[in-house]
């Protein structure tokens, strides 16, 4: 018996699972109370931790939290998103509307909003720019997000219809996230090849220099159509790849705002008095995948078994995360409650019956050995280690191979692992991920997973009618993931971003993402 | 002249073998620039199909001969990952990494031209002795360890000096020089040793000459024996290593480039190896090397046109 | 550098300072420059405890180097942990004693490594000349002009992980200068009357630059090795502060203190022990390194 639980509480029912989808993800918040001691004026200094990758969604791949937090600035999707009712509301379009059968939405667009270089924003615009990302010919990494969409029509300047190759109740969240997909360049920059570089939005701030490697420089747009909300002259992004460096800019004044992932830096600014702590939920995590393709030592259940029972969650966020993210069993979201999820808790006892049961079943006597790639990064290391210690003590030896990032990534699709440390990105819908992971034939599939009932059950999950439907199977998925074993978790998604007290008005980090359009200075 | 125009094609040669070997050494690096452009949601499959699109498919000489033959029309190429125009990046960059040596030159010169004085004053005297002795605690701290302490102690405790950060010369020259200090101290606390040991050698030696034995004759006091007569001739030596040391440490500064959060060459390089943007680390390495070789090449021709004997001499070494 | 200590070490010690009783000064300082002093026996014997330490450390009965004590998850200082733990719990002396080994294999192995193939460049290039001569100047010249940290970057993601790789790319960082000496000195004895002589009564090449050649180039080359090892040290350090160095779970300083970079304001023990400890060990190799070095310039002259 499965139930759905979601918070906060919303009142319709497609609302609901919609808010269940949404939870935490980037999507863009245009309300903000608005306060009455609000000042304008002064420039924002925020770190980022890379470059921005620029304003092209199709030369672009996806949007980490630095290039949504700068494309924020310069962008704007149809759609904002309210977390606290769960809802959709009005930011470029005004009104939508769908059909019957929920396969054409009509989207009713803002007008008088002026591109930063003066020209109208119009139906052209949206009809271009999904269009750019769904044509196979472009290769847009951003096409699977919304593959759903057929095609997208301009009916006149203000009005485009979105028609769907069936009812897709997560349509509205993915158009009011703040990924590359989302968000509406301006058509003209795009076709001139220079919205890479120079991107041109409807945003409430201007790009006005990028410094490449050092910082971006942002400007207030005097012409934005919601002029009235924007209290900041200029924001100075920053890049500064050092967690430490980060924070030591933000503690001695340098920079205003900073997130940060580190468990000692999070712990850290919390205690800080000078500093406002800011935390969101996300869904997703980080993951440990095993690879128990066929050939592999891992293939073996009863090995795969017991190496879960082996692997220790609450000790690295206790150790590494510094209790700053939470044990999951699931990837969708601490929001969505699926009950039983067969989660394999650690149980050194339970992982050597399994080992038992192993060499009972192939008669392998030798000491199992298996190797472990992770990345050179601190938190890489403290995995690895972590993992070495518990798995010795239930009798596997774990080889570790620390790499870089590069050359994780290229071992873990070329199958060359035993086990990885990896992860499910946050995404406003966790289908899409759960699907292509599980099934036996795409490569998509990194762990191996061959399993009839899985498979089926994604099938079913990606053509419910219903979005209640939907989660329910997709919680179904994820027991009967945990039950084959192939994927572990480390950890699931909690965004930290830190300001100082005198910047006002800066939401939670949504999917990571920190908004900070709307802030203010109290100085 | 012939020993210049020797040098020259040494310079050349040189340059091409710098490069082939980058080029090749680049291409061993497991893993490619479409695994980094792909991320980690996508499949093997995807990165196939951007590797096609991008040509690194193709075999890696005729990716040479093509780059090399660009670098001859001046196009650096652009970077994969941020579709920069790879000289501009490095333009951009390179003020802010010479500035920095600089900046670090000129503290090491302050503290090695006095220590340097007063060692080669008394040689093995207790001055020298204690010289030498912080000479060698300070190269013996490791400079990131002492940029960490150096920002904890003079930004984080006493808030004099800031963390991070890079402000260009346009923001004003104290806004600028600020940011600057503390990461300029982390390398010459490291760096004056080696001039200051070199000053001392020459001086000792120029001390030795009659003219300062006349000059002590004539009743002159030691300070100014030490600044007026003996420091100038005894600097040569100094000033030469000092416009190598530049030249090789635009490449050593990664760490502290990365600790301070300075945008520099420095940086741009290690993002672009983590990341495997190689028309990127071509290019940054292609341009230290030309930084090198030029500065090599600036020295020969000081010397030539300062001492004629080595115009005729024409060995290396 | 080490030609240009060498020289000071010969310079000064052929002169007195200007005052009345030259000689009498003279003899004095020499003789005073010829005793090790403390600067040498208080570092000699920290170097010695700290190798001994390393080369001992599984007969300390420490707690092996990767073994998480739950119970105490960074800890300060206490009983079953005379330093301390790190943040997974382990105990920080064993690290650090752990740790030395890299460490000191990197600073011998890597310095050897690179003047044993420097020496060897450097004589060919220097005794033959022409061709050989001409090739080896152009690789030199070509490895001087890759910046150092690069060659180490890419060695490390290329090969990733093991000690000797890492002993190995460092050294290769020592060959430019080491050439450069060995072969400045070959070409000084190459043309000597010894050399010529053995030549004429038939000798191999090879003999001549082993028994001719190479005994009269050997000592500015030790002292090289003995200025590289502390460099050694430090690079490591720094390499293994990027996460480049050797692999997870061996623990080497440079990491350690970098793990215990960002719990620097909560348990500064975690970087400070092996700051403290590494800063002790290159300082007493430098100055260890710089009285050899002095007394080897002595001998030397003393011979000649």
């Amino acid at each position: 018996m499965r139930k759905i639980m979601i918070l906060p509480a919303a009142h319709l029912r497609t609302a609901t699972a919609t808010a269940a989808l949404a939870a935490g993800m980037a999507l863009a918040a245009p309300a903000y109370a608005q306060d009455s001691e609000m000042k304008k004026g002064g420039t924002l200094h925020v770190a980022i931790e890379t470059d921005f990758e620029g304003g092209d969604p199709v030369e672009s791949g996806a949007a980490g939290a630095t290039d949504q937090t700068v494309l924020m600035t310069i962008e704007e999707p149809l759609l904002g998103w309210n977390h606290e009712t769960g809802q959709p509301e009005p930011l470029l379009a005004t009104e939508w509307s769908a059909n019957d059968d929920g396969t054409v939405w009509t989207f009713k667009l803002r007008e008088g909003v002026k591109y930063h270089d003066g020209s109208d924003f119009t139906s052209e615009d949206v009809a271009h720019h999904f269009n750019r990302i769904l044509d196979p010919e472009n290769k847009s990494r951003s096409r699977n997000y919304i593959s759903v969409v057929d095609e997208v029509v301009a009916v006149d300047d203000y009005t485009v219809e979105f028609h769907l190759k069936h009812a897709w109740a997560a349509l509205l969240p993915w158009l009011s996230a703040t990924q590359y997909v989302s968000m509406i360049p301006s058509s003209e920059q795009v076709e001139a090849g220079e919205q890479q570089r120079k991107p041109i939005g409807t945003g409430p701030f201007k790009l006005v220099e990028w410094r490449s490697g050092d910082r971006l420089v942002m400007e207030k747009n005097p012409d934005y159509w919601n002029a009235d909300e924007i209290n900041l002259d200029k924001i100075e992004f920053r890049i500064l790849p050092d967690t430490q460096t980060r924070f030591a800019s933000l503690q001695s004044g340098e920079v205003d705002v900073i997130w940060s992932d580190r468990g000692p830096t999070i712990i850290q600014a919390q205690k800080d008095p000078d500093l406002v702590t800011l935390v969101s939920e996300g869904a997703g995590g980080a993951t440990i995948n095993l690879n128990g393709k066929p050939g592999k030592q891992l293939a073996n259940d009863n090995l795969r078994f017991a190496v879960a029972h082996a692997w220790n969650q609450a000790a690295v966020t206790k150790i590494s995360w510094q209790d700053t993210r939470p044990n999951i069993e699931h990837p969708l979201g601490g929001n969505v409650e699926c009950g039983d999820v067969n989660y394999r808790d650690f149980d050194i006892a339970k992982a050597k019956e399994y080992i038992q049961a192993y060499r009972d079943e192939t008669g392998d006597q030798d000491p199992i050995k298996l190797v472990m790639i992770h990345t050179t990064t601190p938190r890489g290391r403290e995995l690895g280690e972590i993992y070495q210690q518990t798995a010795r003590a239930a009798g596997i030896e774990l080889e570790l191979q620390p790499v870089d990032q590069t050359t994780l990534v290229k071992r873990t699709y070329g199958g060359d692992f035993d086990l990885t440390g990896w992860r499910i990105g946050d995404a406003p819908d966790i289908g899409p991920q759960l699907y292509s992971y599980t099934r036996p034939d795409t490569s998509y599939n990194l762990t191996g997973f061959d399993d009839d009932q899985l498979t089926e059950l994604g099938d079913k999950m990606r053509t419910a009618t219903t979005l209640e439907e939907r989660m329910d199977l997709q919680c179904q998925m994820v027991a009967r993931m945990n039950e084959r074993a192939r994927i572990l978790y480390r950890g699931g998604g909690r965004y930290y971003a830190f300001t100082k007290t005198y910047v006002k008005n800066v939401p939670e980090p949504y999917g990571g993402a920190v908004n900070v359009t709307r802030a203010w200075l109290d100085q | 002249m012939n020993y210049l125009i020797k040098r020259f094609q040494r310079l050349l040669i040189v340059l091409g073998v710098v490069t082939l070997i980058t080029f090749l050494l680049v291409n061993v690096l497991p893993g490619d620039v479409a695994y980094e452009i792909a991320g980690m949601d996508s499949s093997e499959e995807e990165v196939q199909e951007i590797r096609e699109e991008l040509g690194l498919n193709r075999p890696v000489l005729i990716r040479y001969v093509e780059w090399v033959t660009g670098i001859f029309t001046g196009d650096w190429g652009t970077s994969y990952i941020s579709d920069e125009d790879v000289w501009e990046a490095i333009t951009d960059r390179f003020p802010v990494s010479f500035e920095l040596m600089i900046l670090a030159q000129i503290l090491a010169l302050l503290l090695a031209i006095p220590a340097g004085m007063i060692s080669a004053f008394r040689p093995n005297g207790r001055g020298d002795r204690i010289i030498g002795t912080i000479a060698f605690a300070s190269v013996s701290m490791p400079s990131f360890m002492t940029a960490i302490l150096l920002i904890y102690f003079f930004s984080l405790h006493l808030g004099w000096l800031p963390a991070t950060g890079y402000e260009p010369l346009s923001e004003g020259l104290w806004q600028n020089l600020r940011p600057m200090i503390l990461p300029a101290l982390s390398l010459a606390l490291v760096e004056w040793t080696i001039l200051m040991r070199t000053l001392r050698v020459e001086m000792i030696a120029v001390l030795q000459e009659n003219y300062i034995a006349l000059a002590r004759a004539k009743g002159m006091s030691n300070l100014r024996i030490l600044l007026v007569h003996a420091l100038r001739p005894s600097s040569f030596s100094m000033i030469t290593l000092l416009g190598l040391q530049v030249a090789r440490l635009l490449g050593g500064t990664i760490i502290i480039e990365q600790i301070f959060g300075i945008p520099g060459v420095g940086r741009l390089l290690i993002h672009a190896v983590y990341t495997r943007d190689f028309i990127v680390i071509q290019g940054c390495v292609t341009f230290f090397a030309l930084a090198f070789v030029t500065a090599n090449f600036l020295v020969d021709i000081a010397y030539a046109w300062l001492d004629p004997r080595v115009r005729t001499r024409g060995a290396h070494g | 550098m080490a030609e240009l200590s060498q020289s000071s070490g010969k310079r000064a010690a052929a002169t007195a300072p200007a005052q009345q009783d030259r000689h009498a000064a003279a003899i004095a300082m020499y003789r005073k420059r010829n005793k090790f002093g403390l600067f040498f026996w208080i570092p000699l014997v920290w170097l010695i405890i700290v190798a001994i330490a390393a080369i001992g450390a599984p007969f300390w009965g420490l707690p092996p180097a990767d073994e998480i004590d739950w119970v105490y998850l960074q800890s300060p200082p206490v009983e079953g942990h005379p330093l301390g733990t790190d943040v997974l719990g382990r105990d920080l002396l064993s690290r650090i004693i752990w740790g030395a080994r890299v460490s000191l294999t990197v600073g011998f192995a890597a310095p050897f490594i690179g003047v044993g193939a420097g020496m060897i460049l450097g004589m060919i290039a220097g005794y033959y000349r022409g061709w050989a001569d001409e090739v080896i100047g152009i690789a030199i010249d070509s490895w001087l002009a890759i910046p150092g940290l690069v060659v180490l970057l890419l060695f490390a993601v290329v090969f990733g992980g093991s000690l000797f790789m890492v002993c190995f790319s460092l050294g290769l960082l020592f060959i430019p200068t080491a050439a450069r000496i060995t072969r400045a000195a070959t070409l000084n004895y190459a043309g000597r009357e010894f050399v010529l002589a053995a030549r004429a009564m038939g000798a191999s090449d090879f003999r001549i630059l082993t028994k001719e050649v190479l005994p009269n180039i050997i000592w500015p080359l030790i002292a090289f090795i003995l200025i590289d090892i502390p460099i050694a040290i430090v690079i490591e350090g720094a390499l293994s502060f990027l996460g480049l160095s050797v692999k997870a779970p061996t623990p080497s300083w440079g990491g350690i203190i970098a793990e215990g970079r960002e719990h620097l304001s909560v348990s500064p023990h975690i970087s400070m022990y092996p700051t403290i400890v590494m800063f002790l060990t290159v300082l007493s190799f430098n100055l260890v390194g710089d009285a050899i070095r002095r007394r080897l310039a002595d001998v030397r002259e003393g011979a000649i």
